[in-house]
């Protein structure tokens, strides 16, 4: 898909480009809201205003450099704009049981996927949307880099910290990470 | 626990892409740190999102767009009528207005000063301009209200700060320049197409095609506005540039290839100078002085050999002593 061309037809109101760039960008960019916001009706909200807006200023639009970057961007800023934002994310992850669980129990893939869910919401924002970039829709560092326009250092400094953080609320599953080497 | 470097120093390798798989020999206790981490890594793949399916909103979207043509609609229709309104009432005002103009007759003024002389004059509204030799300017005979508007050639300096209630437009080489109140210096150089400006009191603002919007100049500024570079403004100008409204001349530590450019600016003479004496700093201060007397400054403190010829001189000299 040669995006540059894309962008140009989509600016003389090529109605069938706009409908490409649609099909292809939009599941991604609902999995990355919904990181954001945690409600899937929001996240689809956002993601097709944010194509409603690109279409209604097709005309004076210049995309400087990357378009990923570009739709990245756009439906990170609008999500962390939306007014149900900050409402969800106080409803949904105000439980505290991540660090309850005796240490001994067997592993159970069901319950620590769980326990990883609630530590990912627990990370701060910008270290949470990289975090996922790198690992759930598994792009480089030099990807999410140009995605999100912000530097490469960044990009590793903030998953370092993930990592960190991460390791630290699961910190009850050391054994079972220990095991094959005790 | 161990210390955070070990742990930054593991993190790296994995989100660098440096995974240990089939490693034998790694560190164990680095290997141990290193499960953990792989472990909430590939655990992570697993979360599963919801299904987001591109053609249902496709549809949707569709139907937003639509909504939103439906209501710009609807609300071009109320502008239009709006619009109209105002753009008669405009109208009939403009033709009023026009017609009240051309009683007082739309004649201009135009005043040009001749190579050699100066002029310092006052506009109708009492404010006050100086030309420099080989400018002029025009402006309307009923210069008041929205005629305050004024074109220039060459070089001439504004004391626009006696202005009440209408701006006054100054045009010089294409540029616009918008004044309420201010004090400053216009300099346009029709062949090479380019204008500078001193502002001295005030500010101003200007703008030409080139440039989008308009631009403030403030106090003390130096604005340069080119055909081939839109607008540079540099803040802070020599007191030299003003020489031929003040008559003061002030050098301070300059070296003498500065001085002679002045000289030569001033004066409308041609002065090169040769040898490494262009390097040397000269000081000293000048009211209404004429070229020679300054000339003869330099002869005594540098000792350089002066030549006068074709109406060019020469400064010749290999040291400062």
């Amino acid at each position: 898909m040669d995006k540059h061309l894309l962008i140009e037809r989509i600016k003389q109101s090529d109605k069938s480009a706009f409908n490409e760039l649609f099909i292809h960008y939009y599941s991604r960019l609902c999995r990355f809201a919904y990181v954001i916001l945690h409600c899937e009706h929001t996240a689809e909200e956002v993601v097709q205003d944010t194509f409603v807006k690109l279409w209604e200023k097709r005309k004076s639009i210049s995309i400087l450099g990357n378009l990923d970057s570009y739709l990245f961007v756009s439906v990170r800023n609008a999500s962390l704009n939306s007014v149900k934002y900050a409402s969800n994310r106080k409803n949904n992850f105000a439980s505290d049981e991540l660090m309850k669980e005796p240490e001994s129990e067997p592993f159970n893939q069901e319950v620590f996927l769980k326990r990883l869910h609630i530590a990912l919401e627990k990370l701060p924002e910008q270290c949470r949307i990289i975090y996922f970039l790198k690992n759930m829709e598994g792009l480089t560092q030099d990807e999410i880099a140009q995605y999100l326009n912000l530097s490469p250092k960044t990009i590793e400094n903030q998953l370092k910290i993930a990592m960190l953080k991460l390791r630290e609320m699961l910190y009850q599953y050391k054994h079972t990470f220990y095991n094959g080497y005790e | 626990m161990k210390n955070n470097n070990i742990y930054n120093k593991i993190i790296g390798r994995l989100i660098s892409g440096d995974l240990p798989e089939g490693e034998e020999n790694g560190n164990p206790e680095e290997m141990e740190v290193m499960d953990q981490y792989q472990t909430i890594i590939e655990q992570s793949k697993n979360i599963t999102f919801p299904e987001f399916s591109a053609e249902k909103g496709l549809i949707k979207t569709e139907y937003k767009l639509q909504k939103l043509n439906h209501n710009n609609k609807d609300f071009k229709l109320a502008f239009l009528k709006i619009a109209a309104v105002i753009v008669l009432g405009v109208f009939i005002a403009y033709l009023i207005l026009q017609q009240l103009a051309d009683r007082s007759s739309n004649q201009f003024i135009e005043i040009y000063v001749k190579k050699g002389e100066k002029l310092n004059m006052k506009l109708p509204d009492g404010n006050a301009v100086w030309l420099n030799s080989c400018s002029s300017i025009k402006y309307p005979s009923n210069f008041n209200g929205f005629n305050k508007r004024i074109e220039v050639t060459g070089e001439a300096y504004f004391d626009l700060r006696n202005n009440t209630n209408y701006p006054v437009v100054i045009c010089a080489n294409n540029n616009i320049i918008n004044c309420s109140s201010a004090a400053f210096n216009i300099k346009s150089d029709s062949s090479a197409s380019n204008t500078v400006i001193l502002v001295e009191k005030g500010w101003i603002t200007v703008s030409n095609p080139e440039i989008v919007k308009d631009y403030e100049i403030k106090e003390g500024e130096k604005a340069t506005l080119a055909t081939y570079f839109p607008l540079a403004v540099e803040p802070g100008y020599s007191q030299n540039e003003l020489a031929w409204r003040t008559g003061k001349i002030i050098f301070d530590n300059t070296p003498l290839q500065t001085v002679a450019s002045t000289l030569s600016e001033y004066y409308d003479v041609n002065i090169q100078i040769e040898g490494e004496i262009r390097y040397c700093q000269f000081s000293s201060q000048y009211v209404n002085i004429d070229c020679k007397t300054i000339l003869n400054d330099i002869q005594l403190q540098f000792k350089p050999s002066i030549i006068e010829k074709n109406n060019q001189i020469v400064i010749k000299g290999a040291d400062c002593n």
